[in-house]
């Protein structure tokens, strides 16, 4: 990008803070802020600016929170897993033996975590990660285990959950998805189901996760490339903790 | 094969004021997006309960039809349900995110072919019966001391020209129109009042401003 362009974005910065650039400006001063922090920090300051001119005090009508709250009952499709009942999973974890399966999280551990941070589970709910570093302490689970299968029992996925919230899986059994595909993780809680981050096409190394105490199994599903919010598949791959 | 919802225990339709959880109405903003992120219902409402006072207030003032107003409200808060990665909090408070996302959207709708007359009409209501200017819609407005202060630093281009674009939902190219400066004029004094103001209020200790 040239400095006269920089310049001509630039001055632009003050009228795109306020939504007073038509549709071209606003494409041309967005795209920019993604490459030039100085600038992005400018908006931001500015955009401040806009929300205390905007600031006020007062109710919000009668009845608009119950049409919110209606609109949200009918938008998020139900996730549909089948997550093992707790007797089957509890009886084919002791046939596998769990002690294979911690000794092989652990054992991928190290790997793992040196990559850590570069993770495709980690790319999808960065989001919710990075909130949660607000949050006051997160209660820590106890180390356990789960073995996720499928419904016919052909594939399964190991996954161990270590006393500070990290787990890790070893997926190798998964099949390798084209690139437009991509498998997502879900923690299953009491009160739903909630994505973990995506797998990736092919994630046969070992992937390392977050997650609380509140859940209690896991399930894979198969998704198009980026994830989804809300799955409507079947789970690849299903099961609880111990 | 048991099926599971993908909802958090949610508030049905009961109104955010009586459902609220202790926990959730003593959480920061940042917390209750995280709850929002897992589709919990009572995070949603404890922000709505927070915010949707502020948010209707300014598309009302931009919009003037309160049914359009609630409208952009709604649809605010329906996009923090759905997209709650798009607020960053290290970027800024949860409620200047969501001003400016009602602020876009309500521009949006002025802008329309279908506002376009009654916002003529608006505009022309509002001269003749207030001047229609900065400090006027900030009194209305009920801001801060501080933040009036700083207004009152302005050279009086600089505040209609932020009054034109900000409240009264014009481009800068129509502020230019309106006050008959050059372009390059209206977007220079904009930008150097929000700088000033921003310094002012950056030194008054208002705001939640990121990167000092």
């Amino acid at each position: 990008m040239s400095d006269a362009r920089h310049e001509d974005i630039e001055a632009l910065l003050g009228v795109y803070a306020l939504h007073s650039v038509d549709e071209a400006e606003r494409r041309l001063v967005h795209d920019h802020l993604d490459d030039c922090l100085r600038c992005a920090q400018e908006v931001l300051g500015y955009q401040e600016v806009a929300a205390l001119l905007g600031q006020s005090g007062g109710d919000a009508p009668t009845g608009l929170w119950e049409r919110i709250a209606g609109e949200l009952e009918e938008a998020p499709p139900p996730l549909r897993l089948g997550v093992m009942p707790m007797a089957a999973a509890a009886e084919r974890r002791e046939r596998r033996g769990s002690s294979r399966v911690a000794l092989a999280a652990m054992g991928i551990a190290a790997a793992v975590v040196i990559g850590f941070m570069g993770s495709v589970v980690v790319q999808q709910d960065a989001r919710i990660q990075g909130l949660e570093s607000a949050r006051p302490d997160v209660p820590i689970t106890a180390t356990s285990v789960a073995a996720l299968s499928s419904a016919d029992e052909t594939m399964t996925v190991d996954a161990v959950l270590l006393s500070n919230g990290t787990g890790y899986l070893l997926a190798e059994d998964l099949p390798v998805l084209t690139q437009q595909e991509t498998y997502q993780l879900w923690g299953v809680t009491d009160a739903g189901v909630i994505s973990l981050g995506l797998l990736g096409a092919d994630p046969a190394q070992g992937m390392a996760f977050q997650a609380g105490d509140h859940v209690t199994g896991l399930a894979i599903t198969q998704e198009k490339a980026g994830g989804v919010a809300k799955s409507e598949n079947s789970a690849v791959v299903s099961g609880t903790f111990d | 094969m048991s099926e599971l919802g993908s909802s958090g225990h949610g508030v049905g339709s009961e109104s955010p004021d009586v459902t609220r959880p202790p926990t959730l109405s003593a959480s920061s903003d940042a917390v209750l997006v995280v709850g929002i992120s897992r589709y919990s219902q009572e995070a949603l409402a404890e922000a709505y309960r927070r915010h949707a006072g502020a948010v209707f207030a300014l598309a009302r003032r931009l919009l003037v039809d309160a049914t359009l107003a609630e409208e952009v409200v709604q649809e605010v808060f329906l996009r923090l349900w759905n997209q709650p990665d798009k607020f960053d909090p290290d970027r800024g408070s949860l409620r200047s995110f969501l001003l400016s996302q009602c602020h876009g959207r309500s521009v949006d709708l002025l802008r329309s072919e279908t506002s376009r007359r009654s916002r003529e009409e608006r505009d022309a209501r509002r001269t003749a019966e207030s001047g229609y200017d900065l400090e006027h819609e900030v009194v209305d407005l009920l801001l801060a001391d501080q933040v009036q202060g700083a207004l009152a630093g302005l050279s009086e281009m600089e505040r209609t020209a932020i009054s034109l674009a900000y409240f009264g939902g014009h481009t800068y190219r129509e502020v230019a129109e309106l006050l008959d400066q050059p372009e390059g004029t209206v977007k220079s004094r904009i930008r150097s009042g929000l700088k000033r103001l921003r310094s002012e209020l950056v030194t008054a200790g208002v705001g939640g401003w990121t990167g000092e």
